[in-house]
């Protein structure tokens, strides 16, 4: 009667997790101060070094940290996945992964770029290696369920992001691969955006939503072909950049057109909540997918009308978009790990989830969060804004940092009450 | 011979985490002489994880609307396929 298969090894130690999750707020600092210390003038030059650094500490720093761990988390519970010494693999892949990171933010945002050659080498080796791993794992599962399919397709895009950004690094150092280094890096930031980052939240999003808040399953023609239709796309827009500029940009509204209908399927899907309460969590997705329809329709105007203040905004829009979807899940993940961890270890007085992290301290961070998408907005037109946009976003990974140290305290405190 | 006591909960279409923390409060009432029977709209895994952590022995099946019905014990003797059959006649 009972087909689904169950191990216990299938739930990866906490520590894992945890020390990926705490990271990322760590990063959000970092982050801030590197917006406050930019030169508002040129923070909208997406090539000047304080901004490359800046796009960096978010996509690697903060969503890196949460993508990484999220995965950990993911492929053996989710996709019956096991990863054969997990504590230990994640050790050396977050040291790597963190330092490799600071190296590269600080080659670039100080201009030491000696610095460039550790920095790569650290994440180019380990991001390398969870690559292969993950993809090396799932590969592997037989069940192979729309998340599973989706996680698949979106490392396949991080390995497509990875190879851009070693061929834009050589052109970087002057070896001439015969691409323009600004098309390699937008190859490189389409896959690492798009075939990646938003791929890996798809999948994500067609197990938790429906899991989480009780929604009707993804249309089957979303969860089963959006990932692999935009991973598709990506790969057949390459050799366009070279002979047909308007053919990627005709392919990029393509993509645009997918991701806004996820973003307004998922939207639907958390309004047909078969309990219809809205905590933080619910919010943070409401907040994170209309800034992805927003994120869209900008860049559609921008295409259309050429007025560079909408590509700005959208760019913008997609990184809060981002960190929305971070901070939702991390408000579900650590409480319920720590929750899961303590019931596993028969610990008594385990508190109930929502007394892991209070529902108006995640309140205060909805609000902060909300408070950062007007100044970023108003940035645009008012670069002095900048500093405003870094204050807030330092309270907010301040007050997200406490959040989740708060719970890590907690499991901490407990974990060795258990009675088991 | 002593009647088996059936726990019954249903917590079919409750949010994330109430079904997890309600199952768990439960498994606090096992004994050898009762058994808990959870009716969910979908497969726990965390929460078998937790009860095979805790010694406590379960069988499910699924029902054709993708619904799950989860037997529980602390009872070593106690057969949960023959109940779950009994289950699924009803």
């Amino acid at each position: 009667m009972f087909d689904q298969g169950l191990s216990l090894e299938q739930a990866p130690p906490f520590g894992v997790i945890l020390r990926f999750f705490l990271t990322i707020p760590f990063f959000g600092c970092l982050l801030a101060l590197a917006i406050f210390g930019a030169d508002t003038e040129i923070i909208m030059f997406w090539d000047s070094p304080q901004t490359v650094t800046i796009v960096h500490l978010l996509l690697l720093g903060v969503a890196g940290m949460a993508m990484v761990g999220a995965l950990f988390q993911m492929l053996p519970v989710i996709a019956g996945a096991t990863i054969k010494n997990p504590l230990f693999k994640s050790k050396w892949i977050h040291f790597f992964m963190v330092v490799g990171t600071l190296l590269f933010s600080i080659a670039f945002y100080f201009e030491k770029i000696v610095l460039l050659y550790p920095a790569l080498l650290l994440l180019l080796t380990s991001l390398v290696f969870i690559d292969i791993l993950m993809l090396y794992n799932l590969l592997r599962v037989e069940n192979k369920t729309a998340s599973v399919t989706g996680m698949i397709t979106a490392l396949s895009g991080f390995g497509f992001g990875l190879l851009f950004a070693l061929l834009t690094t050589f052109t970087f150092f002057g070896i001439d691969i015969g691409l323009n280094i600004l098309d390699l890096r937008t190859i490189h930031m389409h896959f690492m955006l798009f075939g990646w980052i938003t791929l890996l939240i798809m999948a994500v999003s067609f197990q938790v939503i429906e899991m989480f808040y009780v929604t009707p399953p993804y249309p089957n023609v979303v969860s089963r072909w959006f990932p692999l239709v935009t991973l598709l796309i990506l790969v057949i827009q390459v050799p366009f950049y070279n002979f047909g500029k308007n053919v990627v940009i005709f392919l990029d509204l393509f993509i645009g057109i997918l991701l806004l209908t996820f973003a307004l399927v998922t939207l639907r899907r958390l309004s047909q909540r078969k309990r219809p309460v809205a905590d933080t969590t619910v919010w943070l997705w409401r907040t994170g997918l209309s800034s992805l329809v927003l994120s869209v329709i900008s860049a559609f105007v921008s295409i259309f009308s050429g007025l560079g203040q909408f590509f700005d905004l959208s760019a913008l829009l997609f990184g809060y978009f981002v960190i929305s979807i971070i901070f939702a899940m991390s408000y579900k993940i650590i409480p319920f790990l720590v929750w899961f961890h303590l019931n596993a270890k028969g610990v008594l007085e385990c508190p109930m989830m929502g007394d892991i992290i209070e529902a108006k301290r995640t309140k205060w961070h909805l609000y902060l969060h909300w408070l950062l998408l007007g100044t970023l907005v108003t940035a645009i037109f008012f670069p002095l804004f900048w500093k405003v946009t870094a204050s807030v976003l330092l309270v907010e990974s301040l007050l997200f940092g406490a959040n989740l140290f708060g719970a890590a305290k907690i499991y901490n405190s407990l974990k060795n009450k258990g009675i088991l | 011979m002593k009647e088996v006591e059936t726990l019954k909960l249903d917590v079919r279409g409750l949010n994330h985490p109430e079904p997890l923390e309600r199952s768990v409060e439960m498994f606090k009432k096992l004994n050898d002489t009762n058994y808990m029977h959870l009716h969910i709209h979908r497969y726990p895994k965390p929460l078998l994880i937790i009860a095979e952590k805790q010694g406590i022995r379960f069988d499910a099946y699924e029902t054709d609307e993708g619904e799950w019905h989860i037997l529980f014990t602390k009872s070593s003797t106690l057969d949960l396929k023959k109940l779950l059959e009994r289950l699924k006649n009803v």
